[in-house]
Formats: C-alpha cells, structure tokens, sequence
C-alpha cells in the first residue's frame, strides 16, 4: 500500500487528531521505523480542505509493515 | 380535528372520535361531546367540565373535582383488539395522584378489553394498564413512558394478538408482548375520560382537547399519521412519517439526519424487531454502520454512550464501512470489565467477505502479548475467541457471527443463525483492563491497533449473553435488516 511518509515531527503534530467528525488520524511505522499515515479517497477530500492539506504534498512511496505479532498462542 | 391541509386520520375501526375544538364535536357550550363517526352513539356526557376557547383552539378544562367525561359503552364489536388517543394536558401539580387520563372498564370486573391510562405529575409519567383474559386467567400489562406536565402531550397505547404499545407524541416507547388471545366483549364496560368507571377518586386535572377509539390494533404507521394529523394545534413537532419508534427517531438525529428513507425504514424495523425479540434490553452497543459516513457510521443505535471513533484509513459507502488494512481500526470506547460481566458476553459481526490472513476482525488483549483475549479472526482455518486455548474449528467466510458467552462454562459461535460450535470453558476471569474494544484491529494496549482487517463489515454490536433462542431470533432481525437494505449475504 502506498502512504505519505512523515517526520517524527509531522506525525507528532497530527497523531490522534480529528481531521472529520468521529475520524482521526492513525500514523504507523513500517519495518523500518518510518511514520506513514494512509488516506482513502474519502479522507483525502476531507483533508484537502482542512488544515491539515499539507499532508498530501509529503512524499508517498510503498509501505512495507513490521512482521506481524504473534497473534494467538493456538495456531 | 386534524390541522387543515395536513395528514388524514386513519378509519381503520374507528369508533369514537371527539375533539373539542370542532364545533360538530363541541359547541363551546353543553354537556355533550359528539361523537363524529357515529353522532348519537357514545357522545360524552360533561360532567362539572368547563370549555377553554384559548388553549389549543378549544379544550376541555378538569379540575379534579368530580370532573369527567362519560362515553357509555363502545358495543360489541370491541372485541380482540384496540388503539386510542388521547391529547392532555395535565396541570403541572395535582392532588389524589395517579389520576386517569381515560379509561375503558366495568365498576366490578377486569374480564374483557379494558384498559387505562394513568399519570403522575410527580414524575411525569404515563403508565398504560391493559387486561388480556386467556379462558382461565387475566393478564396484565402494563406500560409507562414520560410525558410532561403543563404542556400537550398526544398519546396512542394499542393492543393486538401479539403486542401491546404505548406511544408518547408519535413515537412508541413501550411495547409489551401479549399471548395472542382474545379479550372478549363486556356489556358493563364504560368509557371515561378523566376518572376510572366506578372509582371515587382519581379524578384528572387538567385539560383534554382530542379523544379517539379504534377497535383494531393499528400499526406504527398509522401511529404515526394520526399524531401527524393533530400535533400542530398542539404545538407539537411533526414525525417523519418513516419512524415510528423513539429509539430509532434518537438514533436519527444522532446520526445527523442523513439517512435514507430506506435506511429510516431498516434502522425502525430493527428496533422494532429487536424490542419484540426482548434483545434489545441485553444490548449495550449496536452499530448498525448506515449513512455512508464516518459521523453515521460512529453512532451508537443502543444509546447515545459508546459512540465510536474511526482511526486511520476508511470507506464508507451504503453497503457498510471498510478499513484499509494497514492503519484503519474502529475504537468503539467500550471498556468491557466496564460494561459486562465476564460470564455474559455476546459480540455480533456481520461480514460482506472475509480474508485470509492473520487479521481480527474486532478484538482486545490482555496486553501481556501473549495472545491471549477477545477476538475473531481470519486465517489458519479457525476461529480464536474469548480466552487462550480455546479455539472453534470453523474456518470463517462471509455472513453474520455471533459470539456468545452465556454463562460461566460455556461459550458458543452462531454462524448465519446456526449454531456451529459449542465449547466448554475453564472459568478464567480475563481482565482486558482499560482496554477498549476495538473493530477491524486487536486492542493490546490502546493505542494504534494490530491484526487490521480490510474487509467490510455491515452490523457490529456488544451485549450481555444471549439464550440460543434471542441468538437465532438476532440473526433474524439482522438478516433482514441487511435484506432491506439490500446488503445481505
């Protein structure tokens, strides 16, 4: 999936914030520690008239997840 | 008399209709209140009644001093079934409380249709009583709802062969399941308005502009209309003419008032459904995911606590809301040692698909990151829920699931309103903590979630445990409620 590439700063300033009503942003790091925030096409209507618009001017590129937690002691 | 120009009232049954701002109805002056639909058969008959042109373009003023209204008997044909209403208004203080509002019963017996409608300006209550006489025994119901003192208030109770409802300014907000057996026709009954026949006190203060009896049990719909038809004169607001119950109409305007007619249409009958099932008292969360839109989505049918947040990446269409699969979890704020106890839990998902992987579809952890929790999930071919090494066999495809925990030793899985699997259960007291429980994502430590999910999900809710009976009647409710919508599996 591809997502807009944050600095820790960036992501510090929009974590948890509400960009729409009952809607916040949720930033997450891939494997290597990167902060990317994901937008659908919904939200980037939303934001693109919020203060918030400068997120859709950083740098997108392909997000690549942490490994996955062992989820369940019964696999 | 309904407002000019507005909604006619329905005919179904009508027996009796009275409305003292209609000059054919009421003069002003007199003792007699004509009955329009039959004039000559159950006119009133005023007793120490005085007439207030001003309030409400006409209104009867009681006093509660040996002030009523006598309509006689309503004849046989008011047999098995029956609606009224009545607009009141109830003076804001009042001795001899509860005092009747109207009433439909003999001086000695309670062995046919009767009825009454009692308030207390105290609290501000109106409490329906019906009778229901099975062969061998009577039945009672009875109902309560608010209504306010010192203003109008237009209410509808109805009585048929499977429920009972009282309706407070057009929107139901009692309902009670009968058994379904006839009442029978008692020649001693009397209609009454302001007393009970045969009681010596009781006698209502205040006032009564409008009064009418059918001999069917009329329909939310019809409930509706008429409230429509009157409820200017008395300063009421109009009801959409979809909704018909008041927990439905709160979760409309909590939603913003954006649903469509087809979704006022599902969201009404789903509460109605769920209420005549007796689930909806088990119901803490339901969110029926309508609206097409984050600040619809989030609303919760149940209640107005628990109303979500969407985190990350969504959709939101009319066939329900989709996370993106890499940032995008629903917090439902709902923090289960909170709200259930352990030993009664069911958690409700309808899925338009699944995937397979190792994802949650909802879930909360012990945060020990052991694995250890509450969820469901996709992939390795089974189903991970409620507490370690308790596993259901079932692989996971589309449809409706029902987690349910009824009791201390047992937890069971309904899939598409059978149940699939039965598992015994050590009784582990799992403490999720603060954690809330989280949709499309597992909770371990509420911040951003893990295991997020990427497909559609269409109905989610939280409740005490459920008797396999309400589980299948559920998925019932809920199967057709997608059904309506058009967004069934």
């Amino acid at each position: 999936m591809i997502g807009y590439i944050l600095t820790e700063e960036q992501k510090d300033q929009i974590q948890g914030q509400e960009f729409a009503p009952y809607q916040r942003f949720n930033c997450v790091q891939d494997f290597e520690g990167v902060w990317f925030n994901f937008l659908t096409d919904q939200d980037i209507l939303t934001v693109a008239t919020s203060p918030w618009v400068w997120i859709l001017l950083c740098p997108r590129i392909e997000y690549k997840p942490k490994p996955i937690p062992a989820p369940f002691e019964q696999e | 008399m309904p407002v000019a120009g507005g909604p006619k009232l329905t005919t179904t049954g009508i027996l009796l209709e009275v409305d003292s701002a209609d000059k054919t109805s009421y003069s002003g002056t007199g003792t007699t209140w004509i009955n329009q639909v039959r004039p000559g058969t159950n006119n009133g008959t005023l007793n120490n009644i005085s007439f207030d042109s001003a309030d409400a373009k006409g209104a009867l003023v009681f006093t509660g001093s040996n002030t009523f209204v006598d309509f006689g008997n309503l004849g046989p044909s008011l047999t098995s079934s029956f609606s009224f209403q009545v607009a009141f208004e109830p003076a804001a203080t009042a001795s001899g409380q509860p005092y009747t509002i109207l009433s439909y019963a003999s001086a000695s017996s309670t062995s046919s249709i009767t009825f009454k409608l009692d308030y207390t300006s105290s609290n501000q209550t109106v409490v329906l009583t019906t009778f229901s006489n099975t062969g061998s025994q009577n039945i009672v119901y009875v109902m309560s709802a608010s209504a306010n003192s010192g203003s109008w208030n237009i209410v509808h109770g109805t009585f048929g062969t499977q429920l009972a409802a009282l309706y407070v300014n057009g929107l139901g907000q009692a309902y009670a399941p009968t058994t379904g057996s006839t009442t029978g026709y008692n020649a001693s009954n009397r209609l009454y308005a302001g007393l009970n026949f045969g009681s010596t006190s009781g006698y209502y203060t205040g006032s009564i502009g409008n009064i009418i009896v059918n001999n069917a049990d009329l329909g939310g719909l019809d409930i509706n209309r008429n409230y429509n038809a009157i409820a200017s004169r008395f300063s009421l607001p109009a009801r959409r003419p979809l909704i018909t119950d008041a927990d439905a109409f709160a979760f409309f305007e909590r939603t913003g008032g954006t649903l469509s007619v087809l979704e006022q249409q599902a969201i009404n009958q789903l509460v109605l459904d769920l209420k005549s099932y007796g689930i909806w008292a088990f119901m803490k969360a339901i969110y029926p995911m309508v609206g097409a839109s984050a600040a619809a989505c989030a609303q919760n049918l149940r209640s107005s606590s628990f109303t979500g947040v969407f985190n990350g990446g969504w959709t939101f269409s009319s066939t329900g809301v989709t996370g993106n699969g890499t940032n995008g979890f629903f917090d439902t704020l709902f923090v289960i040692s909170d709200n259930l106890s352990f030993d009664s839990q069911s958690y409700t998902i309808y899925k338009a698909s699944v995937q397979n992987a190792t994802i949650a579809e909802f879930g909360v952890n012990l945060g020990d990151n052991t694995g250890t929790g509450l969820y469901l999930k996709d992939g390795y071919g089974h189903i991970n829920t409620f507490i370690t090494n308790q596993v259901f066999s079932s692989s996971l495809i589309a449809g409706n699931y029902i987690l349910n925990r009824p009791n201390s030793s047992t937890k069971k899985l309904f899939r598409n309103g059978v149940l699939f699997e039965t598992r015994s259960d050590t009784a582990l007291n799992l403490n999720y903590g603060t954690r809330r429980l989280y949709l499309s994502g597992r909770n371990d430590n509420n911040a951003g979630a893990v295991l997020v999910s990427n497909t559609q999900t269409r109905f989610f809710s939280i409740g005490d445990g459920l008797t396999d009976t309400q589980a299948n009647n559920f998925y019932t409710a809920i199967q057709a409620f997608q059904t309506t919508l058009g967004r069934q599996v």
